[in-house]
C-alpha cells in the first residue's frame, strides 16, 4: 500500500541554469551521429528558416539538476531506475542561450504487476530560456521498488 | 536511411518510418554521457553496473531517446518533433546492433498544423524490444 507525503506534489524543489555553448550542441550532436549540419554547420544554418545552429531536441535532457529528490517518505521502494521520458518541445535551443529548470514531482502513484508492486514518481522539468520562453517540458518517471 | 518525407501528404496512417540502424560502442557511450553532464559507472564501468545488479554497463536511456529523435528527423528533414516519449523496457547492452523503427498511427490537421503521430521503438534484429513509445511531427502541408 502506497503512502508518501503528498505536500510535495506541484511543489518547485529545484532551481538551475544553464548557459549553451555551440561546442556543446556540435559535440551532443556528434555523439549521437547526427548527420545534420543544422546542428554543426553556422554558415549552413543561416541560410535555413531558423537562421542559425539550433539543438537538436533532445538536447532538453542535458539541464539536469543534481539535486536528490524530496524525501516524500515513501512506504517502500528502496531500489530505483530510470523508467521513462516524456519530452515536449516548444522552442529551439541556440548557442548563447541561458536555460533556467524548475523541477517539481507532478505525480506519484502506484502500479502492480507480475513482480509486485512499483511506486511511480514523475519529476517535472519546466525548461525556459532567457526570454521568458518555454523552450521545453521533460517529465521523468523514476521507478522504486523493494 | 535511403527514404524521407517532406510533406503531411506524402504519408499514411500504417507507413512504416524508415529505419536507423546504430550500434553504440563504449566509446560512443563514454562521449555522451561526458557532454550530457550524466556520468555514472553504470553507464560506463562493467564491474561497477554488475555491482548495481546489472548485467553489464548500458546505454543510457536518454542516448536512446536521443537515437528515436534522430530516426525522426532524419525521416521528416522538414518537420519539427513537438513530442516524443519512451518507456524504458529494458536495458540496452553496448556494442550491440541496434536498430529504430516506427509506424504512423494518426494524421491530424488541426488549429493550423498537420500533425503525424507515430510508434517508436528501439530493438535488436532478434525483435526484442528494450525502449517503445511515441512521438509527434508538424510537417508543412503541400495546400499550405
Amino acid at each position: 500500500m502506497l503512502e508518501y507525503d503528498t505536500s510535495w506534489i506541484g511543489k518547485e524543489f529545484d532551481r538551475y541554469t544553464y548557459d549553451v555553448t555551440k561546442d556543446e550542441i556540435v559535440e551532443f550532436a556528434q555523439s549521437l551521429g547526427e548527420v545534420n549540419p543544422l546542428y554543426t554547420d553556422e554558415a549552413y544554418a543561416q541560410a535555413t528558416p531558423y537562421g542559425g545552429i539550433i539543438a537538436p531536441p533532445t538536447f532538453c535532457i542535458v539541464f539536469r539538476s543534481h539535486a536528490r529528490l524530496p524525501d516524500l517518505k515513501l512506504s517502500y521502494g528502496r531500489r530505483g531506475f530510470d523508467g521513462g521520458k516524456e519530452c515536449v518541445f516548444l522552442a529551439p535551443i541556440r548557442p548563447g542561450d541561458t536555460i533556467t529548470g524548475v523541477d517539481r514531482i507532478a505525480q506519484v502513484y502506484e502500479k502492480t504487476g507480475r513482480s509486485g508492486s512499483m511506486i511511480f514518481i514523475v519529476r517535472e522539468s519546466e525548461l525556459t530560456n532567457q526570454r521568458g520562453e518555454q523552450v521545453a517540458v521533460v517529465r521523468q518517471s523514476l521507478i522504486r521498488r523493494d | 536511411m535511403s527514404e524521407t518525407v517532406a510533406y503531411f501528404e506524402d504519408i499514411d496512417i500504417g507507413d512504416e518510418i524508415g529505419e536507423l540502424e546504430i550500434c553504440p560502442t563504449t566509446a560512443d557511450v563514454i562521449r555522451f554521457v561526458d557532454v550530457a553532464r550524466m556520468q555514472s559507472g553504470r553507464f560506463t564501468d562493467d564491474e561497477y553496473a554488475r555491482r548495481e545488479g546489472l548485467p553489464g554497463a548500458i546505454v543510457p536511456g536518454n542516448m536512446s531517446l536521443g537515437f528515436l529523435a534522430r530516426m525522426l528527423t532524419e525521416f521528416f528533414p522538414t518537420g519539427r518533433l513537438k513530442e516524443l516519449t519512451a518507456n524504458f523496457r529494458a536495458t540496452v547492452p553496448h556494442n550491440t546492433p541496434l536498430i529504430c523503427s516506427g509506424v504512423v498511427t494518426e494524421k491530424q490537421a488541426r488549429h493550423g498544423e498537420h500533425l503525424v503521430f507515430c510508434d517508436v521503438m528501439l530493438g535488436n534484429d532478434e525483435g526484442e524490444r528494450y525502449v517503445q513509445g511515441t512521438a509527434q511531427m508538424a510537417l508543412p502541408s503541400r495546400a499550405a
